[in-house]
């Protein structure tokens, strides 16, 4: 329970949007990825896509050719993002020019970071890598970065947790909905962004880019749902879960009582809508770190808050979306104090996933998903849910009864 | 008439309703945008009233309204002016506007345009000042008048500009988006003042000039600003299926803090009244149940177009600050389906499973049933000058109702 409480008492606040070589210390020639490590063989191809193209922008590499060449030499380095204090969406590329949220868990001092979300369409995180994904990311540090920078570092700070709170109350379930949250950050944001841009014909820009953009939330959420997480993977002889991840090739979860070990098995390809023409045999193997929101006790957890999101995500209904929610409640740990569901009449959202009741139940953690094209270069072909690998949870048991039996 | 005919003129007033859209096109003073609007006219909420029998905050609004327009330099100036017939006293509904609370505007005022393409009506609201100590809740002192400057002369030629670089801006869509974001855009409006904020923004900094970041701090501030807007949007809906003959759909509810009163599709511009329900809420610090004016407002016009208090299931929010739960926002809506004739094709509710909105109020199924529309509201002081104490629930007087089906009856006012 001390693990739990470390992960619903935690408030994250919002402070400052800087390139991720200063807040992360992340050296050139250095690629994170989501998920749990990764070898570049194993990669599936949105991910070596993203990777490659990640190494042109940032003119490591002239070509496609010479990037795969440095990666497979050695010459440039993968890490997962969870190793560097970051969560990234699907594919989750950051490299060090990239700019990043920097989110501080108040009571703890820990932080954050998540890259700023690109929109929909043909973007990195989706391994989509032709000339606009390249000339978005330039603009992301040239201009946009350092705006919102300026303008949070002028707002002295947001609270994400209460922000998050109400969004939840307005349909987010912030993985798969954030149209709400992104919406009520814009309208904060913006008077800041006015005092502080140099110019008004850059704060239409960036107004225009948030504006465009209902996920512009998710990589904050995650990036608040890192911040809360992380501090439970100190927590010895704790059963709760940290950390959910995927890289599309391997789905990890950390586990409080385990510190910084993962217990990987083989992703699952989620289930879902969509977009025309594409289909099931289209899909790649899930991918990314936002099921950190999961580990908290939002996206599928939270599903009951989210109507909307059970009926994009192929999930049905009302009625539907609440037993989601209540079947994570089973293999929950409590419900949570600050994230509350209205149309059950205020209830927490489940939260603080237990490997024991995991084993117990059967039960996988259920988890909102983005689809991407297998092929490279696509982008999202739709959306849908995915469970987590049983065969994590059973490896996790395993090693937390032999470290029991070691101590 | 034929039962048959009835039928056909409510469908055809329904689907008016529905089809309706909602364009906002422009922001300009009441004195250019509102027909009859002459040097003097205030128009006020509700049906058509004297100053002789006005409640406390319409006349503290007219005040703050004559010293705004500068015709007083003093609240007793003021009276004296309003009391000696001086004024061109109006309903905003006969001139194509609405406003909440005491829904005061006067010449200078901007209104925001909105405009139903697909019924050829236009509609205007004022734009929302905020909680508070404000005209709308019968409050006139400095900051109120002060603030009214800004909005009408800094804050309202902005918002044109960016109105029209936004080459308009979708009030049907903003609504029926707000709606899945746990606002019935009456009492609640913080997702469509959000949404509405996020789309205006890069036209207002586009628009640029010295009064953007204030302009962008009171739409952060602002919760209710997209109140105004939804108003707006279902007047020019309802006054689109307006006037059809043998339609016995009501297309307003509006209150003057003294009377209620509706008015129905097939009896022309004849007002039903009957006297202000109390309201049922809560109360600031402070205040009670004993200083709370009837109910006011043109606000209602969001119910009689199956937002607002039909809505309520999709704001569980609004039910939980009178004391009630999930089930009993839900039980309002359910209940506001027996008094009306269809479900909104656009506006739809999560819960219900994306079920539409409870729309169209028969005169003959309120009277028939006995419920009457509910109403969510906010409450003002009695007294002129103080503003906003509260905020809850009230019912439409079933008199209103029982006179318009009455007049059908004797072919009373019939169009």
């Amino acid at each position: 329970m001390a693990a739990l409480a470390r992960l619903v008492d935690a408030q994250p606040v919002l402070l400052d949007c800087v390139p991720a070589r200063e807040a992360l210390g992340l050296p050139e020639r250095t690629v994170l990825h989501s998920g749990p490590p990764l070898d570049w063989e194993r990669a599936c191809p949105p991910v070596q896509t993203a990777v490659l193209c990640a190494i042109r922008y940032e003119g490591w590499a002239p070509d496609e050719d010479t990037a795969a060449s440095l990666v497979e030499s050695g010459a440039v380095t993968l890490e997962p993002c969870h190793h560097s204090g970051a969560a990234g969406p699907m594919t989750g590329i950051v490299t060090a020019s990239m700019p990043v949220f920097v989110v501080e868990n108040r009571p703890r001092g820990n932080r954050a970071f998540a890259a700023i979300n690109e929109g929909l369409g043909k973007v990195l995180r989706f391994g989509a890598n032709d000339e606009s994904v390249v000339t978005r990311l330039r603009w992301l540090a040239r201009e946009a970065g350092p705006l919102l920078g300026a303008a949070l570092r002028a707002a002295g700070g947001m609270d994400l947790r209460a922000l998050m709170a109400q969004a939840l109350r307005m349909g987010d379930e912030m993985h798969q909905r954030n149209v709400a949250a992104s919406s009520l950050l814009a309208r904060a944001l913006m008077p800041h962004l006015a005092r502080t841009a140099p110019d008004t014909a850059a704060v239409a820009r960036l107004a225009e880019f948030i504006g465009g953009n209902d996920q512009f939330f998710l990589n904050l959420a995650m990036a608040a749902a890192k911040a809360s997480a992380d501090p439970c993977l100190e927590v010895p002889g704790s059963t709760m879960v940290a950390t959910m991840a995927r890289n599309g090739t391997d789905f990890g979860i950390r586990v409080a009582g385990l510190g910084a070990r993962w217990l990987t098995a083989r992703v699952n390809t989620p289930e879902g809508l969509y977009f025309a023409p594409y289909g099931a045999a289209d899909a790649n193997p899930d991918m990314g770190d936002s099921a950190i929101v999961e580990t908290v006790g939002l996206g599928a957890f939270a599903m009951a808050a989210s109507p909307a999101v059970a009926g994009f995500v192929g999930a049905g209904g009302l009625r539907d979306a609440v037993r989601i929610t209540e079947e994570m409640g089973e293999i929950a740990l409590g419900e949570h104090p600050h994230f509350r569901i209205p149309t059950l009449d205020d209830r927490g959202t489940p939260v603080g996933i237990d490997v024991r009741k995991v084993v117990e139940t059967g039960i996988t953690p259920l988890i909102n998903t983005g689809i991407a094209g297998r092929k490279p270069g696509t982008g999202q072909i739709g959306a849908g849910v995915v469970r987590a690998p049983l065969a994590c949870f059973e490896q996790a048991l395993e090693a937390l009864a032999a470290e029991r039996a070691r101590t | 008439m034929a039962a048959a005919s009835i039928a056909g003129a409510n469908r055809e007033c329904l689907r008016r309703i529905q089809a309706a859209t909602a364009l906002l096109t422009d922001v300009r003073p009441a004195r250019e945008a509102l027909p009859g609007m002459g040097p003097h006219t205030v128009l006020h909420a509700g049906p058509p009233i004297a100053w002789a029998r006005m409640c406390g905050p319409m006349r503290g609004a007219i005040i703050g309204a004559c010293l705004f327009e500068g015709w007083a330099a003093t609240a007793e100036e003021a009276t004296a002016l309003a009391a000696s017939g001086g004024l061109q006293l109006s309903p905003c509904h006969h001139h194509q506007a609405v406003g909440p609370m005491a829904g005061i505007v006067s010449p200078s005022m901007a209104l925001f345009v909105v405009e139903n393409r697909e019924g050829g009506t236009r509609a205007h609201a004022t734009l929302n000042e905020g909680l508070g100590r404000v005209l709308r809740m019968g409050a006139y002192d400095a900051s109120v008048i002060e603030r009214l400057r800004w909005l009408n002369g800094s804050l309202a030629p902005l918002l044109a500009e960016a109105v029209r670089r936004a080459g308009g801006v979708d009030l049907k869509s903003l609504v029926a988006q707000a709606l899945t974001m746990g606002d019935e855009v009456h009492n609640r409006a913080k997702a469509g003042s959000a949404l509405f904020a996020r789309t205006m923004a890069p036209h207002l900094a586009a628009a640029g000039g010295g009064e953007l970041e204030r302009a962008l701090e009171f739409l952060a501030a602002t919760d209710h600003f997209f109140l105004n807007l939804s108003m707006a949007t279902c007047k020019a809906a309802l006054d689109a299926a307006h006037g059809i003959p043998g339609a016995t759909v009501v297309t307003a509810l509006a209150r003057n803090g003294t009377d209620f009163g509706i008015r129905v599709s097939g009896t022309g511009d004849t007002w039903f009244t009957a006297p202000a329900p109390e309201v049922k809420g809560l109360y600031f610090p402070g205040y009670g149940p004993a200083d709370a004016n009837p109910d006011l407002g043109d606000s209602a016009i969001t119910e009689t177009a199956g937002l607002g208090a039909f809505a309520l299931a999709a704001a569980p929010a609004i039910v939980q600050f009178v004391g009630g739960t999930a089930r009993l926002a839900v039980e309002t809506s359910e209940e506001m389906y027996e008094i009306t004739l269809g479900e909104h094709e656009t506006f739809k509710i999560p819960v219900l499973d994306f079920r539409g909105t409870p729309v169209g109020i028969d005169v003959r199924k309120v009277v028939e049933t006995g419920i009457t529309p509910a109403i969510d509201t906010g409450i003002a002081h009695r007294e002129a000058g103080i503003g906003q104490i509260g905020a809850g629930l009230s019912r439409a007087p079933m008199e209103c109702f029982v006179r318009a089906l009455d007049a059908f009856a004797h072919g009373r006012g019939v169009v």
